[in-house]
């Protein structure tokens, strides 16, 4: 794609207007194209600004702030990392930190779960209406018949399609932010009625936030739901990062 | 401390750590607004409350990942109401017939939204938002239209307006750069 034609499709993309074809070339083209990826960012403020031509209908009900309200504090907070502890042999009750530190590593872990199946639970269905997405995804899944999956994303900035098939997943995505250090971002399946959590592929994106990704599912059809959370580094065996995109099978 | 009195930023700050009375404070301040816009777009006020209350809790839960780079907060707020919003017109099946022509009514319409610098910048990038679309040629603000509000694919906007795909392409295009116009020229008036 040249940047004529990139400069023609960005005020549809960044309005979601594109057909999913179109909007993957664009994306391929903005990976390598600082010009047009400025321009891009430069488009999305002012198609976001539509929103304020709304007429003015008045203010939600009181019961609005209160639901939010309780909604938020329901939620789990983040844990905090324990302090490196000093021994001290005039404090008997130093010996209780190893036991406390336990604690709180279970606790953290237990409201990680708790945090994701919650999130899972209020998952949106986010129903995808562009049939060329099979096509543009269909090349990883080795010809195998593709179905959308529903996702839930709450940042905006990102944009993501799912498709699957009874052996192997597809995902394209954008707006994730670039990781450093030992960071990546894990895929988790999570069979909903047992609460099982299994570790799938960890990624990272590229400069620009993108990747494209095909995996195998697990042999076990069991696993229903699958998330992507942010974490500090691979191989950890339950979710602790923040959870990014949540996907219902 | 006076929460009233934070700007928008200091308030996604506040809120990135935890703090639930700065979620109220931007919920107070832009809940409103919020609501207009997944009323447009949904059509109707029971399921719009529940719009706008999603989008606060993904605020809440996405704080950290906002910067200012990325644009003002409110313009990133009516991202996710949008977003969140269309989510629930595509779970329904239902387009609301009448969104398209709701604006004109709209225009006659302004909100008010409580006080502070964020809020009278909001406003008045608010007027200027309804004055450039007033101006658009009506084809242009169409596209426009059924692109936000309605969710709709230029395809799609092709095949429900019968026009050819190639025209849709161009009135977008036309009436989102001549936004970005207005809107750059107003931004440096205002600095």
């Amino acid at each position: 794609m040249v940047c004529q034609t990139a400069q023609e499709l960005l005020p549809a993309s960044v309005l979601d207007a594109l057909e999913v074809d179109e909007e993957l070339a664009l994306l391929k083209h903005l990976q390598v194209c600082a010009a047009c990826r400025t321009e891009a960012e430069l488009l999305r403020p002012v198609a976001n600004s539509l929103g304020l031509a709304a007429g003015d209908v008045g203010r939600p009900s009181p019961q609005t702030r209160l639901q939010v309200m309780s909604r938020i504090s329901a939620l789990p907070k983040p844990q905090t990392a324990p302090l490196p502890q000093r021994r001290s042999i005039f404090r008997p009750i130093a010996a209780l930190v190893p036991a406390a530190i336990g604690l709180i590593l279970i606790l953290g872990l237990g409201a990680a779960v708790i945090s994701l199946q919650r999130q899972i639970d209020q998952q949106q269905v986010r129903l995808d209406r562009v049939t060329q997405q099979q096509v543009a995804l269909r090349q990883f899944m080795l010809g195998k018949p593709l179905q959308p999956v529903a996702l839930k994303i709450d940042d905006p900035a990102v944009s993501a399609v799912l498709y699957a098939s009874d052996d192997n997943v597809a995902m394209a995505v954008t707006g994730l932010a670039p990781l450093e250090g030992e960071s990546v971002y894990q895929c988790w399946w999570i069979d909903s009625r047992t609460g099982e959590v299994k570790s799938g592929s960890a990624f990272r994106v590229d400069a620009n936030g993108a990747g494209v990704w095909a995996w195998p599912r697990p042999a076990n059809q069991e696993y229903d739901q699958m998330a992507v959370s942010r974490e500090s580094q691979s191989g950890k065996t339950k979710p602790e990062g923040p959870v990014l995109i949540t996907a219902e099978f | 401390m006076d929460y009233s009195q934070l700007d928008d930023t200091a308030l996604v700050t506040l809120v990135a750590r935890r703090d639930e009375r700065a979620l109220g404070a931007l919920y107070d301040r832009y809940s409103r607004l919020a609501f207009s816009l997944a009323v447009r777009i949904v059509g109707d006020r029971a399921l719009a409350e529940e719009v706008t209350a999603d989008s606060f809790v993904s605020v809440w839960r996405a704080s950290d990942s906002y910067s200012e780079e990325r644009g003002r907060f409110v313009a990133w707020l009516m991202s996710v109401v949008r977003h969140r919003a269309i989510d629930e017109l595509r779970r329904l099946s239902v387009r609301p017939e009448g969104s398209a022509v709701e604006l004109n009514e709209a225009l006659l319409t302004t909100a008010q939204p409580d006080g502070l610098d964020d809020i009278v910048d909001v406003q008045r990038r608010r007027e200027v938002v309804r004055s450039v679309l007033a101006g658009l040629p009506i084809p242009q603000r169409q596209a426009l239209e059924l692109a936000y509000f309605g969710g709709l694919t230029q395809q799609e906007i092709a095949q429900k307006t019968g026009t050819p795909l190639g025209t849709v392409k161009t009135r977008m295009r036309l009436g989102l750069l001549k936004m970005r116009e207005e809107l750059r020229r107003f931004d440096d008036e205002l600095h």
